[in-house]
């Protein structure tokens, strides 16, 4: 059974609105053999992102940089999981009320340097949450997912 | 007091051997162990100058112990905030007989939140005592890329000067704080780079004085208006004609236009001392005070801020 860890800071109803579409599209009945967990960012650790397979992470962009939760949880589990979990797959999920650009680059700054592969391109929103953006958010968890038993 | 800011200071390890050979086991010849990147080459070239110079910063472990006894012997103070992780190396191999060099650049070491905002506390300190701050080159992992706008923020409230010398987004983000002079040596990574992208498009963005290095002239420009400089506005370009493939040092030509900035020179002689210096500069910093003299004499200045067509 492959493990998806999805990370996230959920800070507004927008963010938790694209939390719940993620957690959806990865736990889809149509994908077989995926377990996802759902840790908040300030409570995950580096036995969490070793324990799992692929990861998904969301946050809210703050004054063009991601949030301090998920930098906290960056800073904690580099360097423990630097070798181990090179290549793994993973999703991104910004929100923002302005530019969301500034978050998605640092987040992605970081994951290059873990040698993540970034399955799709960010889902990043700025302003009102849509149903497209819902509906994005949603395939993101669920091709995340797919790639862990593909 | 000049202080300049090395956020992902370097050891630079040299192997020099006959001959290499891969696979096997290889005796060297020579070996330096120097402390490199963008501010630290710059401070060396203060300091050579006689000025009084202080590098901040990011240093850790033993490769940081490196930098800062390497720096001292040159006569350069240091006030290092320690990070947990080792500060990068980067290892040169010259194989003489092949006249080939080969480089391995390890990877930057990541910053902890912890760990950056004890800088900032320590740079809002350090900055207040300063004449101008020069932020200078490559950013460690974990940093944001708009770190040298915030740095030239917190100058700008100390009234201190900052000139920013960086590619990129990093050299972007930091135009609307109003640096005192900035300092590209490519277009690389400037949104709308190509030929457009000059001195006068960093003005426009924000910064008051501009250069752009452009293989062995330097063109420069300063904003009119009180907000700008002493000294014309320019545009001008400074160039040393009849040394084909010459490139100058960009960190010897940060130092070299810090007069303008600090003491109020004018800046057609600040432009000409700092060709001569970014001729007379190796990678590190270390300036050959001989060939300073003989260049200096020879830098033409002329107006203008077109690209040399060498």
């Amino acid at each position: 059974m492959a493990r998806l860890l999805i990370v996230h800071h959920t800070s507004s109803p927008s963010m938790q609105a694209m939390l719940e579409a993620v957690m959806a599209g990865a736990g889809t009945d149509e994908i077989e053999g995926v377990e996802v967990v759902t840790r908040a960012a300030l409570t995950a650790s580096a036995v969490d992102v070793l324990g799992a397979d692929g990861y998904l992470l969301g946050t809210p962009a703050n004054i063009g940089y991601m949030s301090g939760a998920l930098k906290h949880f960056f800073d904690g589990i580099y360097y423990p999981c630097l070798e181990a979990t090179q290549r793994r797959h993973y999703g991104l999920y910004v929100h923002g009320n302005n530019d969301t650009g500034g978050a998605v680059r640092a987040v992605e700054t970081i994951t290059t340097g873990l040698r993540w592969h970034r399955t799709r391109p960010p889902v990043a929103v700025a302003g009102e949450v849509g149903p497209k953006d819902l509906q994005a958010c949603w395939e993101l968890g669920a091709t995340v997912a797919a790639e862990l038993v593909s | 007091m000049i202080l300049t800011v090395a956020l992902n200071a370097t050891v630079n390890v040299a192997y020099e051997a006959g001959e290499i050979a891969w696979g096997a086991s290889n005796h060297i010849s020579r070996m330096t162990c120097r402390a490199g990147g963008g501010s630290l080459a710059v401070a060396r070239v203060l300091a050579g100058l006689g000025e009084d110079v202080l590098v901040a910063g990011f240093a850790g472990g033993g490769a940081g112990n490196l930098i800062e006894a390497d720096l001292a012997r040159a006569g350069v103070a240091t006030a290092f905030t320690r990070i947990g992780r080792e500060s990068r190396r980067v290892v040169e191999v010259l194989d003489e007989a092949r006249e080939q060099s080969t480089r391995l650049s390890e990877p930057a070491p990541f910053i902890t939140t912890e760990e950056l905002g004890r800088f900032a506390g320590e740079f809002r300190k350090l900055v207040a005592g300063a004449d101008a701050v020069v932020l200078s080159g490559g950013l460690a992992a974990g940093l944001p890329l708009d770190i040298y706008a915030s740095l030239a923020s917190y100058a700008a409230e100390a009234s201190v000067p900052a000139i920013v010398h960086a590619g990129g987004p990093a050299l972007w983000r930091s135009l609307d704080r109003h640096p005192a002079l900035v300092l590209i040596a490519s277009t690389a990574g400037m949104p709308g780079a190509g030929a457009s992208v000059g001195p006068a498009a960093l003005l426009a963005r924000g910064s008051k004085a501009a250069a752009m290095l452009s293989g062995a002239a330097l063109l420069a420009a300063v904003a009119p208006g009180p907000a700008g400089l002493p000294g014309p506005g320019g545009p001008w370009r400074a160039a040393l004609e009849g040394y084909p493939g010459l490139s100058l040092s960009a960190e010897a030509v940060v130092a070299g236009l810090l007069p303008a900035v600090v003491q109020g020179w004018a800046w057609p002689d600040a432009l000409r001392h700092a060709v001569a210096l970014g001729a007379s500069a190796d990678l590190l910093g270390e300036v050959d005070l001989d060939a300073y003299d003989l260049l200096s004499s020879e830098v033409v200045l002329a107006p203008g801020d077109g690209p040399s067509p060498g």
